[in-house]
This record gives structure tokens, sequence and C-alpha cells, in this order.
């Protein structure tokens, strides 16, 4: 027998209003980790698909549909830019890099993307299986399409039209995987790629029909000849700025000089971030106030069975039990409540968030889980055992200044 | 052995008690009796260190209570005092053997599970060690409250009506074991009563009177 059965003893007396404010602690920790857990990942992913490129060059619209779909692939392109006019641009003193990037097919919702090698180089994608693409119609594919198709080098399927499952197959030109990219945690494990002239011809724009001369090699797709009239077409182009000037010029060239748009990724997201935080804040507050109940519904079972308990603490008073150690036995009680809830909690709460993970695919996609700590979870830990011992403080108190004499002279 | 001398005790201003001397020695056993209002409660309580000494000297076992503080006295008031109270008082949250165990653990001593056992054969309730406080009878359970009072050896065991709520047989068996009890452990037993049964059972007697 000591302090700590004691106060486990009185807890499991009452085991359903004991199970109510553990579920309550639970519940409040459970939307705070799977909150923060969520956030902190997102960041991550944001981030590391956003590293390298300063700036995306595409056609006018929304700057944010923009970056969401060219570099996260997530949105529809905003349309297409001329071959030529992206050319000139990745000419330019500013740009120190331009990948370009051609949409418009996909395969099961996974989107094949017409690229140069410099695209997987940028997020330091290597091979796994396999080689490059060298040839039309070849493509590497990312880890987690070779994994949810299970392809490997050698297998072959057919494109469908437009971004989503909902397209028309390309039926006589079929793709062939020559390779498979080891995962990166970024944009390419859920692309397809392949080279920029793969995409035209798919789309019968590979085609030279003009026959002007004065051909000179392009920047951005190796092998292919400009011609001066050039008419071919990309979605995009992802920038990589030479020196400082850029930051201040390039887009301003391109938003008043070209009839295209820039949109830099870094204050894209951060606007999307603050667009979200809200929404955020409001779940966190949420889930504050239901701590808060917790906090409370603890307060008063603790204070409602101090009343019961009068003569209990009265005759252990008796048999010799100091002030302190009944004050103690009371704040106990309710920091073992907090502790059973804050654990419940943190598993509930990774245990939330890896089951979205499982099962919405685009979660899935950007590999959201629920294996995953970080260090404010500590904190968490720590604030719901201060909010425990707090919520028991008055009744503890209480219990103090009871005078045993009159108690027990009822 | 316990000794009482010139207990004062004032409640208010205009209302204070005088309580006689008393001295006790080892294994003997006293009755104090009184209407009700008198103040028997109240000298018990002064005798246990329930209530703080104003005026007048208790000492048990050559300690004056009224000498020690808060936190000496409740230590010396769980290894020496045993209480006894009109209803059992059990902690109802554990069973038999978990509110003998409470009982050394408040008082500073380590458990000890064959102290244990010897206090539950003494009052012959063996069989209930386990047993939960809900599934005692009041019989049963006034023999675990009296298990819980010796279990640490007092010096003195205070009893503050403990037969009044009872039938005439029952009363009869509760002062019994509660006399075999005390001189098994080798403690002074003080009883607060207006229970005129008792009285041919002690023969030492104290009457408070109001003043």
């Amino acid at each position: 027998m000591n302090i700590f059965r004691i106060s486990w003893k009185y807890i499991s007396a009452r085991p359903l209003n004991t199970l109510l404010n553990v579920f309550l602690f639970g519940l409040g920790v459970s939307i705070i980790v799977s909150l923060m857990l969520f956030a902190h990942q997102l960041e991550n992913k944001l981030e590391k698909n956003i590293s390298g490129i300063d700036l995306v060059v595409g056609a006018k619209g929304s700057p944010l549909q923009l970056i969401l779909c060219n570099i996260f692939h997530l949105d529809f392109p905003t349309g297409n830019i001329p071959l030529a006019e992206a050319e000139k641009l990745a000419g330019t003193r500013f740009v120190k890099e331009a990948i370009p990037l051609a949409l418009g097919d996909s395969h099961r919702g996974f989107r094949i993307v017409g690229t140069n090698k410099k695209y997987p180089a940028l997020y330091g994608a290597t091979l796994a299986q396999g080689v490059w693409w060298t040839k039309e119609m070849e493509v590497v594919v990312g880890a987690n399409v070779a994994r949810q198709m299970g392809w490997a080098p050698g297998d072959t399927f057919e494109g469908q039209h437009g971004l989503d499952a909902a397209g028309g197959h390309h039926e006589d030109q079929p793709y062939r995987v020559v390779g498979v990219m080891d995962p990166t945690g970024t944009a390419p494990d859920n692309l397809i790629l392949t080279s920029v002239p793969g995409v035209w011809a798919v789309h019968g724009e590979g085609e030279r029909t003009d026959s002007i001369v004065a051909e000179k090699p392009s920047r951005l797709i190796p092998g292919i000849l400009l011609a001066e009239n050039e008419s071919r077409e990309i979605t995009s182009l992802l920038i990589q700025y030479r020196n400082p000037m850029a930051v201040i010029q390039l887009p301003r060239i391109v938003n008043t000089q070209t009839p295209m748009q820039a949109a830099s990724p870094a204050f894209e997201t951060a606007r999307l971030f603050s667009l979200l935080g809200s929404g955020l804040k409001v779940a966190h507050g949420l889930a504050y106030v239901i701590v808060f109940v917790a906090a409370l519904s603890v307060f008063i079972a603790l204070y409602n069975s101090m009343k019961d308990r009068r003569y209990d603490l009265a005759i252990m008073r008796a048999m010799g039990a100091s002030r302190i150690k009944l004050f103690n036995s009371v704040v106990l009680e309710g920091m073992i409540i907090s502790i059973l809830g804050g654990t419940l909690g943190v598993l509930m709460g990774h245990g939330i968030l890896e089951v979205i993970g499982l099962q919405l695919e685009e979660a899935r996609k950007s590999g959201i889980t629920g294996l995953f700590w970080i260090n404010a979870e500590l904190w968490i830990a720590a604030g719901a055992l201060a909010i425990g011992g707090l919520s028991a403080l008055i009744p503890a108190l209480h219990v103090m200044r009871v005078d045993i004499s009159k108690v027990l002279a009822e | 052995m316990i000794t009482v001398q010139g207990l004062t005790y004032r409640y208010n201003k205009h209302f204070q008690l005088s309580f006689p001397a008393l001295k006790l020695e080892r294994g003997g056993a006293c009755l104090i009796l009184g209407q009700s209002g008198c103040g028997k409660t109240t000298f018990l309580h002064l005798l246990g260190g329930l209530r703080r000494i104003q005026e007048g000297s208790v000492s048990i076992r050559d300690t004056a209570i009224e000498s020690l503080d808060d936190r000496a006295l409740d230590h010396f008031r769980g290894r020496n005092i045993g209480f006894i109270f009109q209803q059992p008082h059990l902690i109802r949250a554990l069973t038999v053997e978990e509110n003998l165990l409470l009982a050394q653990y408040l008082a500073g001593k380590s458990r000890d599970g064959n102290r244990v056992s010897e206090t539950l054969h003494a009052l012959d309730i063996d069989k209930l060690r386990k047993s939960h406080i809900n599934q005692l009878s009041q019989g049963q359970a006034q023999r675990v409250a009296i298990a819980r009072a010796v279990i640490n050896h007092p010096e003195v065991v205070l009893a503050d009506e403990p037969t009044s709520s009872l039938d005439d047989e029952n009363c009869e068996r509760v002062i019994d074991l509660l006399l075999t009890a005390i001189k098994i452990n080798d403690s002074s037993l003080i009883i607060t009563t207006h229970d005129k049964r008792l009285k041919d059972k002690i023969p030492h007697q104290l009457t408070l009177t109001r003043t």
C-alpha cells in the first residue's frame, strides 16, 4: 500500500466516470497531436518539393494553380506556353537552370510528365532498377507508381488522355517502363517521367510541318532542333535563378513582356499555408476547448468524490496521514487520469493520421503517415500532466483544510 | 500509559469545558460517561490529537502531545493511537486486507502480511481478508474496524460510542472483542459512551458533567 495505490484504488472504484474523463482528455489530445503531425509533415513535404525551384513560368491564370500543378502535380495546368518563348527565357542571363514540363496524359491518376533528366536530378532521384529513358515512349516511373501498379522495367501501358482517370486511352501508342526511381519523399514518387518529344508524339505534335532552314538545337529538350517559326508548346518551365538580380527582374520581365506568367513557389506556398492556417487554427481551438472541458470534468469528478470521501479522508488523517500526503494523493488522482488520457490521445492521434494516410488517395500519395514522432509531443505530454494536476488542485486544497475533529464528530 | 492533567477546552468566548484528570496504565480500560453535549467526543479528540490542546496536558508514553507540531502529531497519532468510531468507516474503495495495510502505511510502518494475518485471526475474520467492504455485514465491518485500530500495536485505543447503535447481543460481543484485542496487543482502552450496558464490563469509570 502506498500513495499511488491509494489514488489508483479510488480511480478504479469509479470506472465509468474515469473512463469518461480519460476519453475526453484523449479526444482533445488526439486532435492536437494529429493536427500537429499533419501540419508538420505537410510543411516538410511542401518545403522539400519547392527546394531548388525559384520560379515557375507557365500560361497566364492563377499563380497558385500554376504552382499546385507544376510542382505538386495536384491541380490542372493553366494552359500551354510556346516553346520558342520558353527557349528565349531560358537563354537570358538571369537563368541558371531551366527545366521544361509537358503535361497532358496520365495513367490511373499518375501523371505522365515530359521533361529532361534535370528534373529527377533536382530532387536527387536515383534509379532503383533499370536505366533512364533515351527514346520516345520510354518512361521511368516513381517509387509509388511502381509499387501500386506493380511495374518493373519491361512492362508496357497505355496513357490516358487528360490528368484524371476518366480520359480515353491512347491505344496505339503504348509506353514502355525502362526504369524505376528510388523513393524521394517528393513529387517524382508519383510521376511517370518521359521525354518531351514522347508526349508530343502521343498527341500528334511531334511531326514537323514546317521545313524552314536556320534550325538551331534546343537548350531545354536534348536532341531536337528548333525551327525558325517554332510552333510547338510545353506546359511550364521550372527556373533556378543565376543571381540575386533575377529575383526582382525575371518575374517582371515574364509578366510584362511575354504572354506567360511567373509565380514564386515560396510565396505561393506561404499564401496557401496562411489560407490553410485559419482552418487549422479553428480545429486547434476546438481541441483546446475539449481539453478544457476534460479538465473541468476531472475537477468536478474529484470535487464530488471529495464530498463523498470526507470521512475516508478524516479517518486517514486519524490513522496518521499528514495533510500534505492527502493533498498529494488527490493531485495524483488528477494526474493519473491525465496521463492515461494523454497517452490514449497521443496513440489515437497517430492512429487517426495513419488511417488517413492509408485510406485517402491524396494523403497516401503525399506520404502522410502516423508512424512519425515529433518532439512537440513531449510538450503535449507535459501539458496534459500539468492540466491534470491543476484540475485536482482545488479539491486537494479543500482536502488539506478539512477539520478532522468536526467531520469525525458528525 | 496515558496521563491527562488540567485539560480545558474553550469553544468560544462564552463556552468552555474543563475535563477531569485521568491516569491509565498500559493494559487498563476506562469508561468516559456523561450525557450528550458534555464534551465526551471533544475529550476523546483532545486525547487523540485530532483537536489541538489549548490548555492542560495529555501525555502518552511519556510524550506530551501538546508539544508536538502538526506533522509530528500526525505521525505520533498513526503510531500510538488506534481509533474506533460509532460507524466502522472503513475505506470502501479497498478490501479488508488493503484497509489494514493502509493503516500500516499511514503510520509509517512497513507492510507486514504476517501481522495482518495475526490480527485478522485474533478477531476470527481470517476468511474476510480479500473481501470488499460492501460485502461485509455490520458486525463483520465492526470487527475489521477493531482490527484496523489495533494493527500497529497502539499505546492506547480510543473508542467513541462503539456500541450505541448495536443490539444487546452485538454490544456484548463487541465489548468483549475490544477487551480481548487490547489485552493481546497490550494497549490501553478508553471508551466514551452513554450506553449503560457497558458499566458492568469496565469498572474504571469517569463521568463528565457540564460546568
